[in-house]
């Protein structure tokens, strides 16, 4: 499978110097654990094997703007509620964005499920109804009329809640960015 | 996978595993000898969690109440797990009628589900340890939904790791109310029960590393089984494609006694194994030729030298003391795998957390608005916390027509890689043997300074990976850090479905390790009923 990358480096595919030689001490190498104490397994790296990408190498940052947040907060029915909840999705986009650097080709199939990548023979149930009692499935309703859940009238959206709200949680977001610098 | 699956008929449970230690038996011996009785294990077993000292753990978030219940019944007896009092993590589903003297409950950690919400029933993998005469001792506190690493975020308080508290006769830390150090997250509660002796056993659920955070942290062992091996009925979703049912114990031999009795299929989870796997048992003598893999990417930024070295006296042990085989192997994306879960659970937890509402079930604000779009935002509002909140709007970033496939597609094509690295490095090697947790426990204090989202990115970097691939993996205490004698750990995986070779290792590595269990001393043990 062929997986090139931005770049002329394969990061992740660069083992430490100690591990591709052959000899058993690794005592004098410039990763070796502090002076004084006694030396790691020749097969346990001292350092982080791990690349830093930097951040030059990312596609630009995404910024979370105000049409962002009102389109998220009505697909999920779920507010921001704070600038710092901004930054917090801001920060989970741009730690993903370092998926947009593997260049994986179609012969890569996305996985769904693992049971399908086994091959598992899940069998599934019959599509026949199962009996429950009316009450224990109204049980647990906090609400309920005449043995129906009651839920508020659905064609009404969600009032505007005013593109001011929108704008000072993306300002509040960005300057928080700025001040935090974690990658 | 495919030709490790037997459909041979099982033996029954408490197999021996010829040797290694177990709790559990030592318990089971004296209930049968007569010289301690279920009901005396059950009410001791309340009288601690609720004694000043064990509260203080934090642990539960509800606990039987022994004497509103029947005597104890004759089902599973001759059960090693006969009258054992468990512990259940609180987003598994059990229902009042099946847990005598226990209300039904599954409060997940959050407003949500703590008021309207009482299952109708129990999930299949507790129902299976009550069927072998096991004794639901309460439920565990954890992070809200299972999300976090920390347990510190849940609607009921923080966990404190048993550890320097003043459970531990050797603690000097001051017992403030901040200054303790965390259980881990999220299933925190678990282990802080186990590793504490409140708890011989508890279930755990580990979607990216929660079962076997904690355990590391805590000093005990925590198993994550294959994907699929036991059933996720009941277990209030996180990531369906991940989570798995988990197993804490303070001994190798306890988890494994537990997973016996409740892996296999169950026709309500249809990604369960359709195939019962045979019971996990082993033999003292490791196999011969056996070949251990120790990959080079589990060499994670922010890992500490103890880590480190725990991590190395466990390869040494191996190599110089029995004799295996041990080489280098690498997981050449490794460093991608968090990523690609931070993007998979995102927008699962996106999906999953969808259902909840307010209408048919849990919390349900008064709401002035009167439609449903505002009702639904504000119960959602006061249910979740920011963390759940975040990681829902977060995941439908992902999901966005413009985002799909450059993160969320490509997410699961990475998701791909990692799990054929995985293939590829056991056509070489039998198991790898490895770190769980980066550091040692960090104090409450430290850990809150930065926000969850930022901890999990940095502290699931070698467990979600074995999540992403579906393996078993067994984690288990090897030492005490110097300077702070916190809890060291190692992990052991192995391919789908090789529950046994990994547990073999692992028992090994446990009689090599005589790691000093908290639970052998604390004053609140199930254990001093035993002396």
């Amino acid at each position: 499978r062929a997986l090139l990358l931005l770049g002329p480096q394969r990061p992740w595919q660069r083992l430490p110097r100690h591990l591709c030689s052959s000899s058993s001490s690794s005592c004098g190498a410039a990763d070796s654990p502090p002076a004084g104490r006694r030396c790691r397994h020749r097969l346990v790296p001292d350092a982080p094997t791990w690349r830093n990408v930097a951040d030059s190498e990312l596609p630009p940052p995404t910024a979370i703007d105000s049409d962002t947040i009102a389109l998220l907060e009505r697909l999920s029915l779920v507010q921001f509620d704070t600038a710092d909840t901004v930054r917090v999705v801001a920060e989970a986009v741009r730690f993903a964005d370092e998926l947009r650097l593997v260049h994986a080709g179609p012969e890569v199939e996305p996985m769904t499920s693992l049971p399908e990548a086994w091959g598992w023979r899940c069998p599934l149930r019959a599509d026949t109804p199962a009996e429950q009692p009316r009450t224990a499935v109204l049980s647990n309703a906090a609400e309920t009329e005449e043995h129906y859940f009651v839920a508020p009238p659905g064609n009404i959206a969600a009032k505007d809640s005013g593109r001011e709200r929108l704008d000072r949680l993306a300002e509040g977001a960005k300057s928080k960015a700025s001040r935090s610098s974690r990658s | 996978c495919e030709s490790q699956l037997q459909s041979r008929m099982a033996t029954p449970v408490g197999l021996s595993h010829g040797g290694g230690r177990s709790i559990i038996n030592r318990i089971a011996q004296a209930i049968s000898s007569g010289a301690i009785t279920p009901d005396l294990l059950r009410s001791s077993a309340v009288a601690a969690c609720r004694s000043s000292v064990g509260s203080s753990l934090n642990a539960f978030v509800s606990l039987a109440e022994p004497q509103h219940q029947p005597p104890v019944a004759n089902r599973g007896h001759g059960s090693p797990l006969f009258g054992l009092p468990i512990a259940v993590k609180d987003n598994f589903c059990t229902a009042g009628c099946d847990t005598p003297g226990l209300a039904g409950s599954a409060t997940c950690g959050s407003p949500t589900l703590a008021e309207n919400f009482l299952p109708s029933y129990t999930a299949t993998s507790v129902r299976r340890l009550l069927d072998e005469g096991a004794w639901l001792l309460g439920k565990t506190n954890l992070d809200p939904f299972g999300m976090g690493s920390g347990c510190s975020d849940g609607l009921h308080g923080p966990v404190r790791n048993p550890w320097r508290s003043s459970l531990c006769s050797s603690s000097d830390a001051p017992d403030s109310a901040t200054n303790f150090y965390i259980a881990g997250g999220s299933s925190g509660g678990s282990a802080a029960a186990v590793a504490s002796g409140l708890a011989v056993g508890a279930l755990a659920s580990d979607t990216g590393g929660s079962s076997r955070i904690p355990a590391a942290f805590c000093g005990i062992v925590g198993l994550k089984p294959t994907y699929g091996r036991v059933s996720r009925h009941g277990l209030v979703p996180l990531v369906n494609a991940l989570d798995c049912v988990s197993i804490m114990a303070n001994t190798v031999a306890d988890a494994c006694l537990l997973l016996n009795a409740m892996q296999g299929p169950d026709e309500n989870d249809s990604t369960c194994c359709p195939v019962r796997p045979e019971p996990v048992g082993w033999s003292d003598k490791l196999a011969a030729g056996l070949k251990i893999g120790v990959p080079a990417e589990f060499s994670t930024p922010g890992m500490s030298a103890s880590v480190l070295d725990a991590w190395s006296s466990a390869v040494t042990h191996l190599e110089s003391d029995l004799g295996l085989t041990c080489l280098p192997v690498s997981l050449p994306h490794t460093p991608l795998s968090i990523k690609a879960y931070s993007v998979l659970c995102c927008a699962e937890v996106a999906s999953n957390m969808a259902r909840y509402d307010g209408i048919e079930f849990g919390l349900r604000v008064r709401d002035s608005e009167n439609s449903v779009e505002s009702l639904y935002t504000a119960n959602r509002l006061a249910g979740f916390n920011s963390v759940i909140r975040s990681r829902v709007l977060a995941g439908n970033y992902f999901l966005l027509r413009r985002n799909y496939k450059a993160y969320y597609e490509q997410a699961r094509k990475v998701w791909c890689l990692i799990k054929e690295d995985f293939d590829r490095v056991f056509q070489s090697v039998d198991l790898l043997v490895c770190p769980a947790a980066v550091t040692a426990a960090p104090t409450y204090r430290d850990f809150v300074q930065a926000d969850n989202r930022y901890r999990t990115s940095t502290m699931d970097l070698c467990t979600q990976s074995v999540n992403l691939a579906g393996l078993p993996s067994i984690v288990l205490p090897t030492g005490l850090e110097e300077g702070t004698g916190l809890p060291l750990a190692v992990q052991v995986i192995g391919p789908a479905m090789a529950e046994a070779r990994v547990a073999a290792l692992a028992a090994s590595l446990e009689s090599w390790a005589r790691f000093p269990l908290l639970a052998e001393s604390s004053e609140c043990s199930l254990l001093r009923l035993l002396d």
